[in-house]
């Protein structure tokens, strides 16, 4: 697979050099131009230099036989040029633009951006995550954080040991689609019962999240 | 296309208050259209005469709160400014694409950027061609022909 990495500094560095080793094709477009040279030398990989949000520098870089490029500029305004150009003009399938501003994620992908990686956007989930508590093991977002899957612990002072799952009264847009115990796993139906110890894998909405905690930790 | 001699007193934004953004907004003030200008420097607001009648905004011009509270939803034009050429075509895009602004100008320098706006309906203005061409006009009378 072929990878072009436009901007960027530090990350394009560690990047290069993970992907290297892992036998990608890498190109690297960078302004620095002693940054470019280093990176050519320490990592093999292919460095041009120059803006990469300029068609004639991304031609030299050969983006039309890129399969992926990912655009690593501090600037969203660039990033989102860089992958423009080289979806409009050079074809690539696949793009992914770096943002600062996470609202730019949505409007990236409106105005044709694959994908996007904002940063500030994961630490805000890890911060949110720490904050949640001791009860939610696991946790993860889908769709920009609407959905969430999460691992609830049952524990002695639970309310719903032995209770059937149509009984406990869970939120709606809730459902425990999983319960591990030990090395058991349960796909369970209305009439599977909880026992403690239990860890219940619950999807529902973001809105939801807390108030099946509280039913399942009987907080 | 003639920004300002259209008979409805249509909103206007401009984001970038330099001497461009600046004299636009003026004309467009002398004209008594409706006029907000979008910074991200109050400084910039410096290069506005004091006749100037519209509003001015400090903020990011990117950013789609600033453009909202400008008031792009009801904007009928709006002209990118700013002195980075990504910076104008991301607003430009913003602008068309997102907000479905009927008139969209952006300022390139670089015009080798400009590929994709025809597509979209973005409309650009490019220093360097404009000057070309006013000069072939001046030295062999020839306007029409393009040399870039």
């Amino acid at each position: 697979m072929k990878i072009l990495l436009a901007g960027g500094h530090q990350e394009t560095r560690v990047l290069a050099k993970s992907l290297k080793l892992k036998n990608y094709d890498v190109t690297v477009v960078n302004e620095d131009e002693a940054w470019c040279y280093m990176l050519a030398d320490e990592y093999e990989v292919t460095a041009v230099c120059g803006d990469g949000t300029s068609p004639d520098i991304l031609r030299n870089a050969h983006a039309d036989q890129m399969d992926l490029v990912v655009a690593l500029d501090h600037k969203d305004a660039s990033n989102l040029l860089t992958c423009q150009i080289s979806k409009n003009q050079f074809h690539v399938s696949k793009t992914i633009a770096v943002v600062a501003d996470p609202n730019n994620e949505l409007l990236f992908r409106e105005l044709g951006v694959d994908r996007c990686i904002s940063t500030t956007h994961y630490l805000m989930e890890m911060i949110e995550q720490e904050s949640i508590t001791d009860s939610i093991g696991r946790y993860l977002q889908i769709e920009n954080g609407k959905v969430v899957i999460f691992e609830v612990e049952i524990n002695e002072q639970s309310k719903v040991i032995n209770q059937k799952l149509w009984k406990i009264g869970l939120p709606p847009q809730s459902i425990i689609s999983c319960i591990i115990r030990g090395e058991q796993t349960i796909i369970p139906e209305g009439n599977t019962e909880l026992k403690v110890n239990d860890r219940a894998v619950v999807v529902s909405v973001a809105d939801a999240m807390e108030k099946v905690k509280n039913v399942l930790t009987g907080q | 296309m003639k920004l300002f001699n259209r008979e409805k007193s249509d909103a206007v934004i401009i984001v970038g208050c330099g001497r461009f953004g600046a004299a636009l907004a003026t004309t467009g003030s002398n004209r008594k259209l409706n006029i907000t200008v979008i910074d991200i420097d109050t400084a910039a607001f410096n290069n506005l005469p004091a006749s100037y009648r519209g509003f001015s905004i400090e903020g990011d011009g990117t950013d789609m709160n600033t453009l909202e509270t400008a008031g792009i939803l009801s904007a009928d034009v709006l002209v990118a400014a700013t002195d980075d050429d990504n910076t104008n075509l991301m607003i430009a895009q913003i602008a068309k694409q997102h907000y479905k602004v009927e008139h969209v100008v952006a300022r390139i320098y670089d015009d080798s950027k400009e590929v994709s706006c025809g597509q979209i309906g973005i409309e650009t203005v490019c220093p360097v061609v404009l000057s070309i061409s006013e000069a072939q006009e001046i030295i062999f009378n020839a306007k029409e022909e393009k040399a870039v």
